[in-house]
């Protein structure tokens, strides 16, 4: 079970700080972010939440988030550790 | 029996606006995550047994801020009879993840459903009966903002409270039960049994803190172990999942939003977010914002609360709000400004008669507005002044006869700063002494000609008694001893006496001893006064800053910025504390505690008051208006200064071994906008401004006193005496300032006065200008001018004013804060252990660097003399520049080393 999971992940390689503006994801799995990671979690980034990248701060970083009805923030580096499938 | 109500909620739910509108309590309300920092306590309005705790908002239960310990701690220490679980309706799910955790302590939980009108005005439909089946809890629709159902919540939570009924914890997955169960009995038996359950959640979840509290239990890796085994994934990750899934399944059927439609906080922020425009937007809201309050209406607010309230007085006059040059002050400066003109005239003349030798005490004390205090002494208490007396006349024609023998004429000069025109007086007495005067004004105009100066400066003779005639009606305008005073302010409108002329005229009134009048005039009214006179400043200032936090833009400084912020060690977050810094850095420091990373909050801690805080901006206006004449540039530095040493010191700190390791988190939620309510801003703007008049009532009155006394009293020649300003370089202030002094001469302001300042300015930074008026003395303008006087005599050269005025300033604005502000950070840090004393180390040790860099390099620059300590600046230079570009620690290897550990 546990490695049918890992397959499914290796064929969608696709990270949140990868997805384009204005498009939606699903999230499939959170790697190891630290200490945030906990944050991310309680904020409603879980496996299976639908996620759409807003926008992208003037410089360059962080991103702007929809999850749950609500616009979250979140740096790039922390993104690029959740794994999302295309919705 | 008392019952204890905890409210819980999201940041940003409204729980503080539940919380006043319960209590009637005026806590602080902002629109962005945060604001309540530590917990509240009050009680019920209606009903004194109710006590109403308000924790910090909360996203989870984790131990992951400081402000979810303190929710947490207490929640399980079971001091509450009954939870009120705020929930942002309009963000249901992600609040709703909070109520699946609050239902496992045990304690009823009621659900408070908030926000219900922004809700319903945006289209959703919420069915809270559905909802309450759902959660197994007692859901209530509230409208906090507008009172709506107050009562409903509290009448449901004393119910629940009576009953006592522990609401029943959310299911999991059967796997997952299984291996809770599972835990809950290898659990010490101390753990009880209403708090097994979250417990045993928390440590599968690797909960640090609970790990810590009740100690490891042996083969708690194999049911970690286990969950992960079955889950694939960490057991955090699957607790949320779960919690999340649970909500997720009936949300449908709870909640219908519409769809398609833009949100209207979408579209601002569109613009606002807009990553072109996004940064001159803030640029020009933050600019906007201290030229309002700082330059503009606010100099107005201060110029009126300064000169007319703790001034002499001033007229309430609408004319002059329109119009300044028409209405009642016009009218008066009109009258005014010939005699004051008349009376230097007079007083010159005097001076230079003096000097040739003919006798004017009898004059002086006649017909001077303000004779000299030595003349009036001389005549004893008997005299009076008349000019119109007998014995006045008569001595006036017996000086006026001499003068014009001995061809006295008195020259001076006039400079009028606003207009910058410079105009040189030739004073003479008799027809005889005309043309002589004259001709020294001719040759005084063709040098100012020969410079290219007329537009600049003109040379005029003037009459010490009689007429001269007006060039353009030719009519007879009289000059000297004939101008008339002008008529008592009342005489020209509806005039306001200041604060200083009512309390000294009521003193006279009743007699009260002199050193009385003088400990309460000097003293108190003049430094009190002095700080009371910026109130209208910082009101409008807090003002637009409630309007900025109270509408949702504050949080999107966070995002905007939060890139630059994180090159220095610090995070977006880190800005929130510095705006509210720059009112005052108690809440400055507290509000650091939205920080997760310990790192950063460190780090903001230590820099937050290097901000100007409101009780600096005196000393700003001071150096900025009476050294630098008023030029613009001197409070924008001020402030660039502020951000600059926070950034300095970000870079540098961060590569030292304590700073060093992860980055700051950064994570926030962005509130949807709201328009603030105008009575909020009111009470925002007030809670700031009160707290700053009550500091002036307490403290800084306490410390006007006593300072008064020091420099009052003293050692002379053996005695304990009234020194007074004759002799105050004996006083006790002096001996303190002497004994600091040294530390300051490399910085340019070795004098006990400007040490003093250093020391009182400790107890409130507002004592720093109190204490000038004081030690300085002579009044609103003429202290100015013995600051920098004294300057000038400390450095050997009056060259040298402007930078060593502006070392001052520098080392007043970036030292160490005041008491108050120290006592956060000793709070915020945990105690007075080495953290704290970092922080205050750090702050004098930068402040006196950048100072002593800012004079000596100045001084070079100025008199372009080398010497030791232009070579100490330098080294220190190289120091702050070797800090801030030396590479970085070697943080990727450490976190290498983690990595592999943990394989």
């Amino acid at each position: 079970m546990v490695n049918l999971k890992q397959n499914v992940i290796e064929e969608e390689t696709m990270t949140l700080d990868e997805v384009a503006v204005g498009s939606t994801c699903t999230v499939s799995k959170l790697g190891d972010t630290g200490e945030i990671r906990r944050r991310i979690l309680d904020m409603g980034i879980t496996e299976g939440a639908h996620v759409t990248v807003d926008k992208i701060a003037p410089l360059g970083d962080p991103i702007e988030l929809t999850v749950r009805g609500y616009q979250l923030s979140l740096r790039k580096s922390d993104a690029a550790s959740i794994v999302v499938q295309p919705a | 029996m008392s019952t204890t109500i905890a409210l819980v909620g999201n940041p940003n739910s409204g729980k503080t606006t539940l919380f006043n509108q319960l209590t009637g309590n005026h806590q602080y309300v902002g629109n962005w995550p945060g604001v309540t920092v530590e917990r509240k306590t009050g009680t019920l309005k209606w009903d004194k047994d109710v006590e109403i705790v308000d924790l910090p908002g909360i996203y989870s239960l984790t131990p992951y801020s400081s402000e979810e310990i303190i929710a947490r701690d207490y929640l399980a220490a079971g001091s509450a009879n009954v939870i009120v679980d705020i929930v942002d309706a309009s963000n249901l799910e992600r609040n709703l993840y909070l109520t699946t955790q609050l239902m496992e302590f045990g304690v009823p939980v009621v659900v408070a459903l908030n926000q219900m009108d922004i809700v319903a005005k945006r289209g959703y439909q919420i069915n809270s009966a559905l909802l309450a089946e759902k959660l197994g809890l007692p859901v209530v629709e509230v409208s906090a903002l507008r009172g709506d159902g107050i009562d409903d919540v509290m009448d449901a939570a004393l119910k629940a409270a009576k009953d006592g009924k522990a609401p029943k914890a959310i299911p999991f997955s059967d796997d997952l039960e299984q291996l809770i169960k599972h835990l809950e009995y290898d659990l010490p038996e101390n753990v009880p049994a209403h708090l097994r359950r979250f417990y045993a959640i928390k440590y599968l979840e690797c909960d640090s803190k609970v790990i810590a509290d009740i100690g490891e239990i042996g083969d708690l890796d194999t049911h970690v172990r286990a969950v992960e085994a079955r889950f694939g994934d960490k057991a955090d990750a699957v607790v949320a999942n779960e919690r999340y899934n649970f909500l997720t399944a009936f949300m449908p059927n709870v909640q219908v939003r519409p769809e398609g439609n833009k949100s209207a906080t979408a579209k601002i922020d569109r613009v606002v977010l807009n990553r072109v425009l996004a940064i001159p937007i803030f640029v020009v809201i933050i600019a906007a914002i201290y030229y309002i309050s700082i330059s503009t209406v606010g100099t107005v607010a201060t110029d009126w609360a300064n000169d007319g309230v703790f001034g002499d007085g001033w007229y309430l006059d609408p004319v002059a709000i329109v119009n300044p040059d028409a209405g009642a002050q016009a009218a008066y400066d009109e009258a005014a400004e010939p005699y004051d003109e008349a009376q230097e005239a007079i007083a010159n003349f005097l001076d230079a008669a003096a000097e040739k030798g003919v006798e004017t005490d009898l004059v002086a004390a006649n017909f001077l507005a303000e004779p000299p205090e030595d003349v009036v002494e001389a005549l004893g208490e008997d005299f009076e002044a008349d000019p119109e007396s007998a014995g006045a006349q008569a001595a006036l024609k017996e000086f006026e006869s001499q003068a014009s023998k001995a061809g006295v004429i008195a020259e001076y000069n006039v400079v009028d700063e606003e207009e910058a025109f410079e105009t040189d007086y030739f004073v003479y007495m008799g027809a005889e002494n005309e043309a002589k005067a004259q001709a020294l004004a001719d040759a005084r105009n063709d040098e100012i000609a020969s410079e290219g100066r007329e537009g600049a400066a003109e040379a005029v003779i003037y009459q010490f008694d009689g007429e001269a005639v007006d060039e353009e009606s030719g009519e007879a305008v009289p000059q000297g001893i004939q101008v008339a005073a002008p008529e008592d302010h009342s005489a020209y409108g509806l005039w306001v006496p200041g604060i200083p002329a009512l309390i000294g005229g009521a003193l006279e009134a009743v007699g009260c001893a002199d050193w009385l009048y003088d400990l309460i005039m000097d003293g108190i009214v003049a430094g009190v006064g002095a700080v009371l006179g910026f109130v209208p400043q910082i009101m409008i200032l807090f003002f637009l800053l409630a309007i900025l936090e109270g509408c949702g833009y504050m949080a999107r400084v966070t995002f905007i910025l939060d890139r630059l912020f994180r090159r220095f060690g610090l995070s977006g977050k880190t800005f929130i504390p510095m705006i509210v810094g720059t009112g005052c850095g108690v809440p400055g420091v507290m509000a650091s505690r939205t920080i997760e990373s310990e790192s950063a909050r460190h780090l903001t801690i230590m820099t937050t008051t290097f901000m100007p805080c409101s009780a600096k901006l005196p000393i700003i206006a001071l150096i900025a208006t009476a050294v630098f004449g008023g030029v613009w540039w001197v409070g924008p530095t001020a402030y660039f200064m502020g951000i600059a040493a926070i950034v300095i010191s970000g870079i540098i700190l961060k590569k030292t071994k304590p700073f060093m390791g992860e980055t700051a988190p950064y994570i926030m939620e962005l509130p949807e906008y709201r328009l603030p309510r105008f009575v909020d801003l009111l009470r925002s703007m007030w809670e700031r401004a009160w707290s700053f008049i009550k500091k002036a009532g307490t403290i800084i009155l306490l410390a006007t006193v006593v300072v008064w006394f020091l420099s009052g009293y003293g050692i002379y020649e053996g005695q304990f005496m009234w020194v007074g300003e004759d002799l105050m370089d004996y006083s006790f202030l002096a001996y303190f300032g002497n004994a600091f002094a040294w530390i300051f001469a490399p910085l340019g302001f070795a004098n006990w006065q400007s040490a003093s300042t250093v020391i009182t300015g400790l107890i409130a930074k507002e004592n720093v200008i109190g204490t000038m008026a004081v030690v300085f003395g002579g009044g609103e303008l003429a202290w100015s001018g013995e600051f920098m006087q004294s300057l000038a005599i400390a450095n050997g050269s009056a060259a040298l004013v402007p930078v060593a005025a502006f070392s001052f300033m520098t080392f007043q604005l970036l030292c160490a804060p005041c008491f108050a502000a120290m006592g956060a950070i000793k709070r915020e840090m945990g105690g007075f252990n080495k953290w704290f004393w970092a922080a205050i180390g750090w702050e004098c040790g930068f402040a006196y660097v950048v100072s002593l860099i800012i004079f000596q390099l100045g001084k070079v620059f100025i008199l372009g003399a080398f010497d030791i300590w232009t070579v100490v600046a330098i080294v220190l230079l190289a120091l702050i520049l070797f800090g801030l570009f030396r590479p970085a620690g070697k943080r990727s290897a450490a976190k290498l080393q983690v990595a592999t550990a943990e394989e």
